[in-house]
């Protein structure tokens, strides 16, 4: 590669991106999953904090110390008062208890508690209660969950992207004039393929580490690796399939193909892992470092480059 | 300048089977002159433009442009000319400057945002440098691609369609402006389907039909050959019936 066309990959990757940017609807389908996503976190956080109840259970001084034991092995803790209703009323304890009679508000361990109290006096029913909310670690996995399904929207995009750059340019005739530039013909697709796979994977690593912040996402540096052999591979996809088209000459056919393939890719992930995990896209769902498949992604890209150039010299 | 010999081009069509779009033309376009090709809508035109400018390869024939082989060197024959489709070819959210200042740079001019800056002068885009070009009117777009396609100093420039909705002051001042650029001693093709535009400004006239060239020369000579007098009665005695 010489110095020119080092060059304008350079700047015409660089125009490409900012022209993305300068797009509202391409922007604002790329901060929304996100964006949507934490402000929901957010504002559930929000309404817990504001009802959050006191930690402690309302018990009386005369209790039986082997309850008192049994609620602390619970990871809960008795607080002394004399009157429990009272305390109740006064949202001072989330649950009150003499040993015989309960009181409790919404809070889902309260079945625990029952279970707890029936236990003790040899009733024949209680209560299953195996209640207790996620700590941060345990809700790792649901937010990795959270971020293959932003994953999955951000690779249909990719092949959205790769087939939309192409066509639209090709209408507007910006495209011949920068094929007419005189570049190798692949320079123009795998700037294309560049620029989208940059912006993508930009948008999507913020994603993860925006949930990351919010519930925590287990082994979230893979899972951008992983997001990244996607997008890139699905914009690798969309170049390929885009063919001829054009958005007036016909684009539905191509871009359904192109969603097909990247749905039956993924497909692989989830059928065959131990095969999915070297593959781009099929990986967000079979597991594995992710290093492979951003790899291939990039012999992808390749490759759509140089489809792309083929193409372009029989049209 | 340019030499076109024996070109053909195929197509697949599929509902028509193979169509041959070029069918053997041969034309010469000299330094310094304006070559107007006309022709109906499937003459072969555009093809025959996008052949010279390497983005259709030709199955059968030669091209010589600047004196550069245009299959054996795609790329330096592209460094010799410049194209510009009938297309605005101007992406919506880029400005006027940041089209041609990149093309500018990517050919290797030196300042390239004072070339681009200059040539954007000369073509009175000044007051929109700073606008999207997705805001621009036809004809300032069409500025804006002639600049962006003088950017650096091209020997050979091919047009396709250039007034193509235009006003008629747009019209002349784009003429005015390719007459210039031949009296640089560019070599130039028009494509068009306006005759009024194309008598004024072209030296020589080629009109195509069925991917051939149907008659050659200047305006007299195409009229005393055809028995006519005025360039349409010309095309129409010339292509008759297939004018579509």
């Amino acid at each position: 590669m010489n110095r020119r066309v080092a060059l304008a990959v350079v700047l015409l990757t660089a125009t490409l991106i900012r022209r993305f940017l300068r797009e509202g609807f391409v922007l604002r389908s790329l901060v929304w999953p996100a964006g949507l996503a934490a402000g929901t976190l957010l504002m559930t956080l929000l309404v817990v904090a504001m009802v959050k109840e006191s930690q402690f259970i309302g018990v009386p001084a005369d209790l039986d110390p082997a309850l008192v034991e049994r609620l602390q092995e619970e990871g809960w803790t008795p607080k002394i008062t004399d009157d429990l209703e009272a305390t109740m009323r006064a949202r001072q304890s989330w649950a009150a208890t003499d040993g015989t009679v309960m009181w409790r508000n919404w809070r889902p361990e309260s079945l625990r508690l029952e279970s707890i109290l029936r236990e003790r006096k040899g009733a024949k029913w209680r209560p299953e209660a195996d209640v207790k909310m996620p700590t941060a670690s345990e809700a790792a996995p649901q937010g990795a969950l959270f971020t293959k399904l932003v994953a999955i929207l951000f690779t249909l995009y990719g092949v959205v992207f790769g087939l939309g750059m192409v066509a639209r340019d090709r209408d507007d005739g910006s495209l011949e004039a920068e094929l007419a530039l005189p570049l190798p013909h692949w320079v123009a697709g795998a700037t294309r393929w560049l620029a989208a796979t940059s912006v993508l994977s930009l948008f999507f690593s913020f994603s993860v580490v925006l949930f990351d912040a919010i519930i925590g996402v287990e082994q979230g540096g893979a899972l951008i690796r992983h997001g990244i052999a996607a997008t890139g591979g699905a914009t690798a996809l969309g170049l390929i399939a885009v063919g001829k088209a054009g958005i007036k000459q016909g684009f539905s056919g191509p871009l359904a193909g192109g969603l097909t393939g990247a749905m039956g890719v993924m497909g692989v992930g989830l059928a065959m892992p131990q095969v999915g995990s070297y593959l781009p896209l099929a990986s967000l769902f079979a597991g594995g470092s992710g290093w492979i498949p951003v790899a291939i992604a990039m012999g992808l890209g390749v490759v759509a480059s140089a489809v792309f150039s083929f193409r372009s010299a029989r049209s | 300048m340019i030499e076109i010999r024996d070109l053909v081009k195929r197509f697949d069509a599929p509902s028509r089977g193979t169509v041959t779009a070029v069918a053997g033309l041969t034309l010469r376009v000299e330094g310094g002159e304006v070559y107007g090709l006309l022709g109906p809508n499937g003459a072969g035109k555009t093809t025959t433009l996008r052949m010279l400018a390497t983005l259709a390869d030709p199955d059968e024939g030669s091209i010589v442009v600047a004196g550069v082989d245009r299959l054996k060197d795609p790329i330096g024959t592209r460094e010799r000319l410049a194209y510009v489709p009938a297309e605005a070819g101007l992406p919506e959210k880029l400005t006027p400057m940041e089209c041609v200042r990149l093309f500018a740079r990517i050919q290797g001019v030196s300042d390239p945002a004072k070339v681009a800056g200059a040539l954007l002068d000369r073509m009175g885009c000044t007051p929109y440098l700073e606008t999207p070009c997705g805001e621009l009117s036809t004809g300032m777009k069409r500025r804006v691609v002639l600049a962006r396609a003088l950017v650096h100093q091209p020997k050979v420039l091919l047009l396709d369609e250039p007034t193509d909705g235009l006003d008629v002051p747009g019209r002349r001042e784009v003429l005015a402006l390719v007459r210039e650029q031949a009296e640089l001693g560019r070599a130039i093709i028009l494509s068009s389907h306006i005759m009024g535009e194309v008598e004024r400004v072209v030296d020589r006239i080629g009109i195509m039909n069925k991917g051939q060239l149907a008659a050659e020369g200047t305006l007299p000579e195409i009229l005393e050959k055809t028995n006519t007098a005025t360039l349409d009665d010309a095309f129409v005695a010339l292509v008759g019936a297939e004018v579509t």
